[in-house]
């Protein structure tokens, strides 16, 4: 299973790079509707009951982290972000309120700005914070039901299937590609790939409840 | 099944019974030192439960670990992943599903840290490392050591670790480590085997 999901992505990867959706194609498509994003027309990777759990590995610089990371609501303006290590150390906790997310408790050796100004600001595109309540351009781009948003200077385009799970993220500064972030199976698995100078990779596969 | 069941409940409960101090705590630290000197291997399934007490959520792992002296450790998680660490005196290798990584500790203060706590805490002589204010207490079943962080770094991230010792102090059956929000991480000591035979090769770091 994990090595079709590595084949799918890899070749998602070949076909991202040579015929992914440029921002000239973004910009030229037309405009059927501009709306606010609401839970109506994108599931919510936070679930509104219960928390959710993934296992998480995160590749930032030169540094390789795995562990737990928590999702979870707790009232209903928070939602946190907890990630944990194996042993049970907690690295970081992240709150999320309304469009914005930040750190409330960071493990000391990882407290450094630069790292925690990239993890917030990419955990916020890829749990959806930056697309909800925002205004976006609906398009069709191929065959694609396409949102596209502006926010903090990027430009984000959001592909999303039938049943309204976002399917892939391209995030753009200026016209250039600056992240992508790609959903399997009703965000079961979410893969986040940063290029340029902070080069950082993100893998949640969530965890299956044990009753 | 039942049987099973009644024994956990049996188990909390002891744990959970009241403790009052220990009278005489220079005998119990001399009795726990020389035990300590009688063991030359542990092994044991361990069930570990991490409390994120803010969000009213657990996180519940489960594997086996074995040590041998000195300073050899193989801990290694079952669920709900597979995770591996070994600790071979100044080397560390860390096994996920994917990538191997190894570290050497005299290179990385964390990794120091980690291993120190995790050997002596296995080995049940982490009062002795002088880090900790050491506070004694039993019930009919257990002795509870309350070990408090005396340096500043550590209290940052750690209140209090809670050991417990069956009454015979041959190990540490159970370990609460509680963090200042009152997150904590326990775990559970079970289907222990005490110096048994242990071949050195489960321990390598290449």
């Amino acid at each position: 299973m994990a090595r079709w999901l590595t084949i799918f992505f890899l070749l998602g990867s070949f076909l991202f790079v040579f015929t992914g959706c440029s921002h000239n194609k973004l910009k030229r498509a037309v405009t059927s509707q501009t709306a606010i994003v609401t839970a109506k027309e994108l599931n919510p990777v936070i679930s509104t009951s219960g928390a959710s759990k993934y296992k998480a590995e995160i590749d930032i610089f030169t540094r390789h982290f795995t562990g737990i990371i928590v999702l979870k609501q707790t009232d209903s303006l928070t939602k946190h972000l907890v990630f944990v290590t194996e042993l049970g150390m907690r690295m970081f906790d992240f709150i999320i309120r309304g469009d914005s997310i930040r750190a409330a408790y960071v493990f000391e050796p990882l407290n450094k700005p630069g790292l925690i100004n990239n993890l917030t600001a990419d955990f916020r595109d890829i749990l959806l914070v930056s697309i909800f309540n925002n205004k976006a351009d609906y398009k069709i781009i191929g065959k694609k039901n396409c949102l596209v948003l502006r926010d903090k200077g990027h430009t984000l385009a959001l592909f999303r299937d039938e049943r309204n799970f976002a399917n892939e993220i391209i995030v753009y500064s200026g016209k250039n590609k600056h992240s992508k972030i790609n959903y399997l199976a009703d965000y079961t698995s979410i893969k986040f790939r940063q290029k340029g100078m902070v080069k950082l990779k993100i893998d949640l596969n969530k965890i299956k409840e044990e009753h | 099944m039942k049987k099973i069941l009644l024994l956990i409940f049996v188990a909390r409960f002891a744990f959970a019974q009241n403790f009052k101090p220990v009278k005489d705590t220079v005998a119990l630290r001399l009795k726990i030192e020389q035990v300590s000197k009688t063991v030359n291997t542990i092994e044991s399934d361990f069930n570990q439960e991490k409390n994120l007490s803010m969000l009213s959520e657990k996180i519940v792992s489960k594997g086996h670990f074995v040590f041998k002296k000195e300073n050899l450790l193989r801990w290694e998680y079952n669920s709900p992943y597979k995770y591996l660490i070994v600790i071979n005196k100044d080397k560390i290798r860390i096994k996920d599903e994917k990538k191997t990584s190894k570290y050497d500790m005299n290179n990385n203060k964390v990794f120091k840290e980690i291993n120190d706590i995790m050997i002596s805490c296995v080995q049940g002589n982490i009062f002795k490392s002088g880090k900790f204010k050491v506070l004694y207490f039993e019930n009919d079943k257990y002795y509870k050591l309350e070990l408090w962080p005396l340096q500043k770094n550590m209290k940052e991230s750690l209140k209090k670790i809670n050991m417990y010792f069956d009454k015979n102090v041959t190990s540490v059956s159970k370990l609460d480590m509680i963090e200042p929000n009152d997150d904590s991480t326990t775990l559970e000591f079970i289907n222990k085997k005490l110096n048994g035979t242990v071949a050195d090769n489960i321990f390598s770091v290449r």
